[in-house]
């Protein structure tokens, strides 16, 4: 493989990945995880309430992409043969028990399942085995699958003990909240025009398929001693990563320096080991002891997806004063209801920085815009006092 | 006598969800102004008590006034009988705080919250003593949680019991605002 082709497939990923992404609010990082779990030979679990554009930002990728696409919302009645094809009623008569898998997941390069730990066991069973081998069994079915990366989601990660071992599978964790208050202006402009643009794929799964050769070859000798030394520090601070995740880990920074268009691992391609901690409270956690090596991140593809895993609050802090600018520049006008509704939105962001941080560590962007906050506020109840204790 | 309860504070890796904000003097006063421009339906989700000096209300976080200088406060998942700094992470753990909290101060019916009115606040006004606190539900604890690293972390922390808490009344906020 030559450094040119791994050049053009980044690029083309790198297209596919900014259309998939018009149309989303806040869903940048989800998709750069979706593609960084593909090229790793790994899946991902996406986690958060009903209605924050799961299905919709994979659906979008996988389009962007192109590849067979198997989308399903699990139930608790769910049967195998809706996930994984009906049992082939010929071949039954003749005594064997074989399923048509045709448009169903063991033929999907590209698959969402929805809810997925609502799976019965027959159906978690199975799913065990295609997502870590790539092979789908059934009676008298086995059948290599195409599969390049399995998105679940669900509204919380499991507590049972037989389905987090399930959940384990899925290497790469993403949280994903509502989009925040300040946002919503864009979330519904952008969402009334997303539905029109279904574009014809922008990148191919051949390119993708590059993007995972070069991560198999992608030398980690380099990176290997500032990896220990990171997981060292995570246990030192409580984290524990099964054996399993931590062997894996090296998949998810070899994909990570292949899409940053390197051969060779540095510490800057180490960002992903946040997302493959289990959980979002430990998560900020790894953000938070990691700190100071993460903030080496690099990724030319995946800048979202880099930044959110080695910045944590700083991140948060720029998003709150991204948000507070777009406000703070918006003449509230004089309508009473529109400058009550101005002014809330202000004070939740205002509310976020002082609920997230302690005054003596706020960062520089939180701190800014929370003074002109302040000042704008103080402006506005000078010049048109707001009701007295006798209004309303 | 009561032997002291050795707190030690530190800043939280995750924040708590804010579920409740705390305000003292001047700020207290000027929050309940505000809170007097809310309308009716905005005022009832919200649950309070009030001091002579100090209000602390409840409520879903998208429904916590904010003004310069309050005290937002969360529940730790581990103590859900307490409300502390939602930025702040106390050692003991929270759980074993709120059960000692609770049995120093066995007359605060439970939730309490641990308001610290920190020096983080931004309203010098917060830095003056308190007046005198005669509401039976704000009363400092028996053993002010210090912070062996940063004495800045607590500063003048009182105990408060939100049993009591009721839904925000604009005749009551008048009357604790002194007002007709």
């Amino acid at each position: 493989m030559t450094l040119s082709s791994l050049t053009d497939a980044a690029a083309a990923v790198r297209g596919a990945l900014a259309v998939a992404g018009r149309g989303l609010v806040e869903r940048d990082a989800l998709l750069e995880l979706v593609v960084l779990a593909a090229v790793a030979g790994e899946h991902l679990l996406v986690i958060g309430p009903p209605g924050t554009a799961k299905s919709a930002a994979v659906r979008r990728i996988a389009r962007a992409l192109g590849g067979n696409y198997f989308e399903y919302l699990l139930g608790r009645f769910t049967e195998p043969s809706e996930i994984f094809g009906p049992v082939d009623l010929r071949k039954l008569r003749e005594g064997r028990v074989e399923t048509e898998t045709a448009g169903m997941l063991p033929e999907a390069e590209i698959a969402f399942l929805d809810e997925v730990f609502l799976g019965s066991t027959a159906i978690l069973n199975a799913l065990l085995g295609l997502l870590a081998e790539r092979v789908f069994r059934r009676g008298h079915t086995t059948m290599r699958c195409p599969l390049r990366v399995c998105v679940g989601a669900a509204n919380a990660l499991p507590q049972e003990e037989s389905l987090a071992a399930f959940a384990d599978r899925f290497l790469v964790r993403v949280f994903v909240e509502p989009i925040p208050d300040a946002r919503l202006e864009e979330l519904l402009e952008q969402g009334f025009g997303a539905a029109q643009e279904l574009d014809a794929p922008l990148a191919s799964l051949a390119q993708l398929d590059v993007l995972g050769a070069a991560a198999r070859n992608v030398d980690l000798e380099g990176v290997r001693p500032a990896l220990a030394h990171a997981i060292r520090r995570l246990r030192g601070a409580g984290i524990a990563l099964s054996d399993r995740r931590l062997v894996k880990i090296q998949r998810l920074v070899a994909a990570a320096a292949a899409l940053a268009g390197r051969t060779r691992a540095s510490d800057g391609d180490l960002w992903p080991i946040v997302a493959a901690v289990p959980t979002a409270a430990e998560q900020a956690q790894t953000r938070d002891t990691l700190r100071d090596l993460l903030q080496r991140s690099e990724s030319g593809v995946l800048g979202a997806a880099a930044a959110e895993s080695s910045l944590g609050p700083l991140v948060r802090a720029a998003r709150i004063a991204g948000d507070a600018d777009l406000l703070l520049a918006r003449d509230p006008g004089i309508e009473p209801l529109a400058r009550e509704a101005w002014r809330l939105k202000l004070e939740a962001l205002a509310r976020e920085i002082d609920a997230s941080f302690r005054a003596e560590e706020l960062p520089a962007d939180a701190a800014r815009v929370r003074a002109a906050i302040v000042e704008r506020f103080a402006a506005l109840d000078a010049a048109a006092p707001a009701p007295g204790p006798g209004g309303v | 006598m009561t032997a002291a309860i050795h707190v030690t504070w530190r800043t939280r890796a995750v924040p708590l969800s804010p579920q409740a904000v705390a305000a003292a003097g001047p700020v207290a006063a000027r929050l309940v102004d505000r809170l007097l421009t809310f309308t009716d339906d905005a005022l009832t989700r919200l649950r309070g008590v009030a001091g002579p000096d100090l209000l602390v209300l409840t409520g879903e976080s998208a429904d916590l006034p904010w003004l310069d200088g309050v005290e937002y406060l969360g529940r730790d998942p581990l103590a859900p009988g307490l409300y502390i700094p939602t930025t702040l992470e106390p050692a003991p753990v929270a759980a074993l705080l709120e059960r000692a909290l609770r049995q120093r101060a066995p007359q605060l019916a439970p939730p309490l919250a641990l308001v610290s009115l920190a020096e983080k606040s931004h309203e010098s006004d917060l830095h003056r003593p308190a007046p005198g606190d005669s509401h039976d539900s704000t009363r400092p604890p028996s053993s002010p949680p210090r912070d062996s690293h940063d004495s800045t972390l607590f500063v003048r922390p009182r105990l408060v019991s939100l049993a009591d808490a009721r839904p925000l009344v604009r005749a009551r906020l008048r009357a604790w605002r002194g007002l007709a």
